[in-house]
């Protein structure tokens, strides 16, 4: 059986980015079933704005839907996970309108959510989900376009393939849920009223009845944040998020913090986290070529070409890889380029010599003695 | 409203927003029932609550006057204290006082 998988774009206002998420969605690949996408439009305060949204909608190939009354947050999700049900899609996905959406996000989150029957729910990884956030530099700089996340979550697809991670909590931002097990916990609680902490309230039901609460570390949004909630004007504290709901989960979940910080002690982002930087500078590093540079200071956001670079003196003997805003380190071998050689597939298109010390000699004769071009650009005297 | 209106009216409608009209309409009416529940429910316990906290202010009220009493009963102890303390004291400093003392020590050395 192919499934069927809703895609809902949760809109209020935004004009300066809603349209990009919405092109995002509509190009996600269908793998082998089917894939829909349907704009909700919660009643934006310009009418006249809604109206334009609704054309380009059209023109996309996206449906549209505009609430005439503001539902907020929950209540909105609520209507998508009834159409979900309603219309029986086997998976439905809410997405906030501040994301761009990779092409695999469908193929890589149902992959996750079929990997195991108890999977309650799948969150997409990003450069911005609370504590399981992949960082980046830059990501408004780097990140927001369709090519760069495209090519980022299917990287990452390929390091972490179908494998689920549990987590506390889902994050509402990019968030699959099974439609079978929205039947069995119910909805969003509306009583979350203009939203913030009502997927944490859902997924301890789900966890109630068993369900899983995942990550996948496959598909990678770019998320700026809050973007419709700073726009509307409604307050968030210094976490982005609204302190008389937290009291509520407080109360009902005494033990929810507890939770986070046990998995926050766990270790499992950072090493999600090191792994998939290893993986997206590798890979850039092996499809695009690198620079290697031997400096005191870490090369600034680069843009667009990958980087590494050693401590001169190699003292640390770290070398550190710098691609779109994302960082991985590791630990260099005998030889600087064997290690480099070793985990990209290629050498070095040039090797740039900033400062003095004994690493950046060895550096030195590696490169001339594999005929790489080297630029020197060490302006003071050894000694200084 | 008049949107609204007119879309309930049209509940035969099977586009897309006549079915998310119906949908959202069917689940305000639900999310309404709960919430009347939960304020029925959060009414009755508030009363229960105030019931409890009448019931705790009279238990404040008259522990509070028990110790008011008993405070009352502890200065006036402390006065007939102190008064048998002062004349304790006048009578352990009077002559007759001090002479017995000093023939009871006499009376004890010379048995030694």
């Amino acid at each position: 059986v192919q499934p069927r998988l809703l895609l809902a774009v949760l809109v209020y206002g935004g004009g300066s980015f809603v349209q990009r998420c919405i092109e995002s969605a509509t190009r996600v690949e269908d793998a082998g079933g089917t894939v829909d996408t349907i704009v909700f439009d919660d009643c934006s305060p310009n009418e006249g704005w809604s109206a334009e949204l609704a054309s380009r909608c059209e023109a996309l190939g996206a449906q549209y839907y505009r609430s005439p009354r503001n539902l907020g947050i929950p209540r909105n999700m609520n209507l998508a996970m009834r159409y979900a049900m309603a219309a029986e899609y086997d998976y439905v996905v809410l997405v906030n309108s501040d994301t761009v959406l990779p092409r695999n996000l469908g193929a890589s989150m149902m992959s996750v959510a079929r990997s195991a029957d108890d999977v309650g729910s799948v969150t997409a990884w990003s450069n911005n989900v609370t504590m399981f956030s992949l960082p980046n530099a830059n990501a408004d700089r780097f990140l927001a376009s369709q090519d760069t996340v495209d090519w980022v979550s299917a990287a990452l697809a390929d390091e972490f393939g179908a494998e689920p991670v549990d987590i506390p909590s889902a994050v509402g931002f990019s968030v699959l849920l099974p439609v079978r097990v929205i039947r069995e916990v119910g909805l969003m609680d509306p009583v979350f009223g203009r939203g913030y902490c009502e997927e944490i309230d859902w997924s301890r039901r789900s966890l109630a009845r068993g369900y899983r609460v995942t990550l996948a570390p496959s598909a990678f949004v770019y998320h700026m944040g809050s973007a419709s909630t700073i726009e509307t004007g409604i307050p968030l504290d210094e976490h982005q998020s609204v302190p008389a709901n937290e009291r509520l989960i407080d109360h009902r979940y005494p033990n929810f913090r507890t939770k986070v910080v046990e998995y926050a002690f766990s270790g499992v982002t950072d090493r999600m986290v090191e792994t998939g930087s290893r993986r997206i500078v590798a890979q850039a590093a092996r499809e695009r070529g690198y620079t290697v540079e031997a400096s005191w200071f870490a090369p600034g956001e680069d843009s667009g070409e990958v980087h590494f670079a050693i401590d001169p003196e190699g003292q640390s003997r770290e070398l550190t890889g710098t691609h779109l805003g994302f960082t991985s380190t590791m630990t260099v071998g005998a030889s600087i380029l064997a290690t480099l050689e070793e985990l990209t597939g290629r050498l070095p298109s040039r090797v740039v010599l900033q400062d003095h010390g004994a690493q950046t000699d060895a550096l030195f004769q590696e490169a001339r003695a594999r005929s790489i071009d080297v630029v020197d650009v060490r302006t003071y005297p050894q000694r200084v | 409203m008049e949107s609204i209106d007119r879309r309930i009216a049209d509940s035969s409608d099977t586009s897309l927003d006549g079915q998310l009209d119906s949908l959202s309409l069917e689940q305000a009416l639900i999310d309404f029932e709960r919430a009347n529940a939960r304020v029925i429910d959060l009414t009755q316990r508030l009363l229960e609550v105030s019931d409890e906290i009448v019931e705790l202010k009279e238990k404040l009220r008259v522990g509070e006057e028990n110790l008011r009493i008993a405070e009352e009963n502890l200065r006036a102890a402390k006065g007939e204290l102190d008064a048998i303390r002062y004349e304790n004291d006048m009578i352990k400093s009077s002559g007759p006082f001090q002479l017995l003392i000093f023939l009871r020590k006499l009376g004890k050395s010379l048995r030694r």
